[in-house]
């Protein structure tokens, strides 16, 4: 029912709650799908903003050389460790990279250790600058920052909540979803503007109703935590165990030993072409140990001729130089999303070469288990591989810019309705304000962290700290100048700055200390080179939007036809 | 690379289903097309949707499949928009590089070129 106490039929009521619901939490969306989009590649944002890891070039050599090189090293700096975890150089990361467990810390832990970086060619390790890099961004997106970790989540929960209805009243709110598939018009002001709305949303909408909704599901332990606990018992740790596949209702920790263990004792699964795997001689100089571990490289060699096209990413070595050594080598890509761990996995005999574990089949997960893999893994980008994840990448792009076009047209719907009233009430101009700060702010703003950590100092305390301040400052700064200029100025203004910035990148990324994009792109430095490739397409993307905002002039108002009506009445008369 | 194997070919897919719409065919054709001729495209349009969809989750399996499958779709559909505003006369020519490009990504997805 209307205010005014007219009926309304369905679609109304559903335009009215579409409008509204998007309005009073679209910033707080774009903000956590802008930052949720780049974290799909948090760790390449980290390396850009890491320069001291630019120089290692990882294409030079195969898994199994710097598996070699990452061996020399542990040999000399952790003989006696519990465990050595070694993440070998891919598509997504250009260094090796090692951390060493030492004795008494758990080998098998998430966290921990303690980490080294090498250069992937010279083994010599690097010392790389402290910041959170793509880190905070994956964080803002679904804990924001400065609040409480609890109270953030709830209002990142309720957010997804009012996103989610805002698709599904936007698809009954559109009338013809089918007939204007493909209907684009430029150049006819509000009509074009919802074009471009009802597009991006149309053609992205598998990807938002899928994020959306797999967002409320990893949030769901904390929403709706009474059906984890109605049934299950012994809480959530009883619950995780189920859906990882464990039958047992004993602790989940217990349950993994034990799954270790009983993964000890298996028969030995000869290895597909029947290599034998020769003793590779430690290159320790300090402090020599006693046993002589087999050829791991080799060992990553044949892991690697069974997965073919899915690269080896990491060797995990539990006791290393012992008699109990055990070695783990995992592939990179998961072969389905629907099972939670299920990335290929092969355990040898530390000592003798022998594969005793080949973790590549497991036991379908039900349905309803299956769905909720595929969806959280799905949200997070887990185990997918790198043309999914640049997808994934460009569909968050698509929901960016389907929010920022909703939160444009409520302005400009209303726009001409304000110029004939000849002034603008706070609400409107609340939302011209906020509408410049964050859509065209909030990439300024993460440009300008990303660039912060060039400018830091290395070595000041608490350096990563000052970047995020410098995010926010930025963002404080682009709202400022919104409230003080006029909207269309600001616009203007915000857009010129963000072009500058972005199609600079390249450049700046050379002039203080970063790979070049001449020197990246001909060593088939990827990573490297398709952020400075990114931030030349977005900076294009901002300098045409300049210049097609620099050339429109806005639209006539038509003046009311009763207006026109009476006064040709009057002109009779007299 | 499968994803341009699939967006070559959801082009097609999708051109046919526009070309089938009597908005577009405006601006596309010199004369509205017959009613068979819509039906033959909006046939040809959901076969090839259907079997691209098919050989996507053959290729990648199910959960890995439908994703590509979805996004390469939602890339497809952009492509066709944006030709059908800007240059909706060049649909045909369209049509005929995306056929060439997966044709070339077929040979080479199977190793035959």
């Amino acid at each position: 029912m209307r205010l005014d106490g007219k009926a309304e039929g369905a679609r109304q009521s559903m335009s009215w709650l579409h409008t509204w619901v998007s309005i009073l939490l679209g910033w707080l969306l774009y903000a956590i799908f802008l930052t949720g989009t780049l974290s799909f590649f948090h760790n390449e944002i980290t390396l850009w903003m890491q320069p001291e890891k630019h120089v290692s070039v990882s294409t030079t050599h195969s898994p199994a050389q710097h598996t070699q090189i990452a061996l020399q090293r542990l040999q000399i700096i952790a003989p006696n460790a519990t465990a050595w975890t070694i993440h070998l150089p891919s598509d997504r990361r250009q260094t090796i990279d090692l951390n060493v467990r030492t004795q008494g810390e758990d080998p098998n832990a998430r966290r921990g250790g303690k980490s080294y970086i090498l250069d992937s060619q010279t083994g010599e390790e690097i010392h790389p600058r402290e910041t959170r890099g793509g880190h905070f961004l994956y964080r803002f997106h679904f804990e924001l920052y400065g609040l409480d970790r609890i109270w953030a989540r709830w209002i990142v929960g309720f957010a997804t909540l009012f996103m989610f209805v805002a698709i599904i009243s936007g698809i009954i709110t559109h009338k013809k979803i089918f007939t204007d598939f493909f209907t684009f018009r430029p150049n006819k002001g509000q009509r074009s503007w919802l074009d471009a709305h009802n597009a991006t949303a149309v053609f992205s909408l598998p990807f938002l109703l899928m994020i959306t909704l797999s967002g409320l599901i990893l949030l769901m332990y904390m929403l709706v935590p009474h059906i984890i606990t109605q049934n299950y018992p012994q809480g959530r740790q009883q619950y995780t165990a189920e859906l990882a596949g464990k039958k047992s209702t004993d602790d989940p920790l217990q349950t993994l030993k034990q799954s270790q263990l009983t993964t000890q004792q298996k028969a030995p699964i000869t290895p597909p072409n029947q290599r034998t795997i020769a003793h590779a001689t430690p290159q320790n100089t300090q402090s020599p140990p006693q046993i002589r571990m087999a050829n791991i490289p080799a060992m990553v060699e044949i892991a690697q001729q069974q997965w073919q096209n899915n690269p080896v990413v990491r060797v995990h070595i539990i006791s290393p130089n012992t008699p109990n050594a055990r070695v783990e080598i995992s592939a990179q890509n998961s072969p389905s999303l629907a099972e939670r761990n299920n990335i290929p996995m092969l355990t040898f005999h530390g000592l003798t070469g022998e594969i005793i574990a080949n973790k590549q089949e497991q036991r379908p997960s039900s349905v309803a288990t299956a769905i909720h893999n595929y969806m959280s893994l799905l949200h997070q980008a887990r185990g997918v591989d790198t043309v999914l994840r640049w997808l994934l990448f460009i569909s968050g792009l698509f929901g960016t810019m389907m929010i920022a076009t909703g939160l444009i047209l409520w302005v400009v719907k209303r726009a001409s309705d304000v110029q004939k009233a000849g002034k603008k009430h706070f609400g409107y101009r609340l939302v011209e304000i906020l509408n410049v700060a964050t859509i065209i702010g909030l990439p300024i703003a993460c440009l300008s962290y990303t660039w912060s950590s060039r400018f830091v100092p290395v070595g000041i305390p608490q350096r990563a700290d000052i970047e995020i301040k410098i995010f926010f400052m930025i963002w404080l700064i682009m709202l400022i100048h919104a409230v003080l200029r006029p909207h269309r100025k600001a616009w203007l203004e915000q857009l010129a700055l963000a072009t500058a910035l972005y199609l600079f990148t390249p450049i700046f990324n050379a002039m203080t200390g970063g790979r070049g994009i001449w020197h990246s792109l001909p060593s088939q430095q990827w990573i490297l080179a398709s952020y400075d490739l990114v931030c030349i397409i977005l900076g294009s993307l901002f300098a045409y939007t300049f210049y097609a905002l620099k050339r429109h002039q806005g639209l006539p108002i038509k003046p009311k036809k009763i207006v026109k009506t009476s006064l040709t009445q009057e002109q009779n008369k007299c | 690379m499968l994803v341009w194997l699939i967006w070559s070919i959801c082009v097609c897919a999708l051109s046919a289903l526009a070309c089938a719409m009597q908005k577009h065919q405006r601006d596309c054709f010199t004369q509205a097309l017959t009613t068979k001729q819509n039906a033959q495209l909006i046939l040809i349009g959901w076969s090839i949707l259907t079997m691209s969809f098919c050989f996507a989750w053959f290729e990648q399996g199910f959960s890995i499949g439908i994703s590509l499958w979805c996004c390469a779709l939602s890339l497809s559909a952009l492509t066709v928009a944006l030709t059908l505003t800007y240059a909706p006369k060049k649909i045909i020519v369209m049509n005929i590089i995306m056929l060439f490009i997966f044709i070339a990504q077929f040979l080479t997805y199977f190793a035959i070129l």
